[in-house]
């Protein structure tokens, strides 16, 4: 029982930032900024460090509502979010992973897409 | 035909989703200055797809940097050129998202509350929060009205009519949260709620019946064809004779008359022929007449009318008899004298 209250606490947690992206997207002026953007073609066990990528990212768009800003980069640090993300295999948790400058540039356009597309995978991952 | 054409549809109706096919990419080396790949051999694409490519087989796949538009959707990609690429291996690889479409929902099932509310519940045929479903709707068979997509596996008729005909279907997808599938699953099995009967009345007309129909016909064709099989073979001697009219051929009859050569011979053997062998002759008496001149003129009238009837009587009794026997010309020399 715990474990399904735990399921659901989770995915409800994950629906909240996807929904809260999407409410960022609307006031962010995509001037063409470019930003580092993790590709999903990456390993299980880096999903993580690609989460903590992308969060340290936000911040750098132009956002008319910083309120909004502000509130999804605090629930991409929750340890709520992270435990759906993070690596069952305890070898090579961070180990083997790309650093943040590694990944291709994209615009801001991209780079949101891109976020909401590594939560909707950890989404499905667990419902 | 029809054989084909029910395995055809068994074929189709077992597949679980479809999902268009992932185009061919046809990559082209332009005057020695770029390689353009494209997709749209097929035709144009309806969705936008993501491009990768590599030179090295050992290397990480690069995303398409320029894409070639048609339409407002990517048909193809440029690449840089190096010359010694016309004698590489190019791995490509096109990618293309939520290309997706779930089974319909099942067990479908109606029941009346007290309020009145008319309930209709389903099963979606995976059991995850990432699922949305439609219900529609008709009312005595009149216009579809079509409710707003929820996640949850149950809907309530808004003031449901009293004596009047529901009937329900329901059709699900991926959520937008979860990424969104691009299409909707086909419409469920319907099923009617009559408030007069107050029943759950499950349609099966539809597709069931249609394979019922299939089946049906394909069957009595098939018996059909058995049983003309089985009469043409019966009555195939008969037929032969209708459809092949045989020639008379005299020769065989009378095959064994030809051969002998006495008359005696054709009499016993020959049954069909018209001799009577059984043919008696009757013996006609037969008298001599002399004129004896007494008086000259008296004499000759009386022998004239003295005509014996027996001999007359004899000689209709030997023409009356059947045959061709050339015995009737010693008759007529006696008669004369």
């Amino acid at each position: 029982m715990d474990k399904y209250i735990d399921k659901v606490e989770k995915s409800m947690k994950l629906t909240e930032v996807i929904k809260e992206l999407r409410e960022l997207n609307k006031s962010v002026e995509h001037n063409g900024m470019m930003l580092n953007t993790p590709t999903l073609d990456i390993e299980e066990c880096c999903f993580l460090s690609a989460l903590e990528c992308f969060q340290t990212m936000v911040p750098q768009l132009k956002a008319r509502q910083k309120k909004i800003q502000q509130k999804v980069v605090r629930n991409l640090k929750s340890k709520l979010l992270r435990s759906v993300v993070s690596c069952n295999r305890e070898e090579g948790k961070n180990k083997a992973c790309q650093g943040c400058d590694s990944y291709p540039l994209k615009d801001s356009r991209e780079f949101v897409k891109q976020l909401e597309s590594l939560l909707q995978k950890a989404l499905n991952r667990l419902v | 035909i029809k054989m084909v054409g029910s395995w055809l549809f068994l074929l189709i109706s077992l597949q679980g989703y479809e999902a268009p096919s992932t185009p061919n990419v046809n990559c082209l080396f332009i005057n020695l200055d770029y390689v353009n790949c494209t997709w749209s051999e097929q035709g144009s694409p309806e969705v936008n797809y993501t491009f990768f490519h590599k030179r090295f087989i050992k290397g990480n796949m690069e995303e398409c940097t320029t894409y070639l538009q048609e339409k407002s959707f990517a048909v193809g990609c440029r690449l840089s050129y190096d010359k010694s690429d016309r004698f590489r291996t190019l791995t490509t690889k096109l990618v293309h998202q939520n290309n997706m479409k779930l089974y319909p929902p099942v067990n479908l099932s109606v029941e009346m509350n007290k309020d009145p509310e008319l309930n209709l519940y389903w099963n979606n045929s995976r059991n995850t929060l990432c699922i949305e479903s439609e219900v529609r709707y008709r009312i005595n068979n009149n216009k579809w009205q079509t409710s707003t997509p929820s996640k949850e596996q149950k809907y309530a008729v808004p003031s449901p009519l009293k004596s009047s005909r529901y009937k329900f279907q329901v059709r699900a997808r991926v959520n937008s949260i979860c990424g969104e599938s691009k299409f909707w699953s086909e419409w469920s099995q319907p099923i009617q709620w009559d408030s007069m009967k107050g029943n759950n009345i499950t349609d099966t007309s539809g597709s069931s019946m249609s394979v019922w129909k299939t089946v049906l016909s394909l069957v009595g064709t098939m018996t059909l064809f058995i049983v003309a099989c089985m009469l043409v073979y019966r009555e195939r001697e008969r037929l032969r004779f209708i459809l092949i009219p045989i020639v008379p051929n005299p020769g065989k009859n009378l095959e064994d008359l030809l051969d002998k050569d006495t008359v005696e011979a054709w009499l016993h053997i020959s049954k069909d022929v018209c001799f009577q062998p059984n043919f008696t002759e009757i013996a006609c008496p037969v008298r001599e007449y002399r004129l004896v001149p007494q008086t000259g003129s008296i004499s000759e009238s009386e022998s004239n009318l003295s005509i014996p009837t027996d001999q007359s009587d004899c000689l209709s009794t030997c023409s009356s008899s059947a045959s061709t026997f050339p015995a009737t010309s010693e008759n007529e020399q006696a008669g004369i004298e």
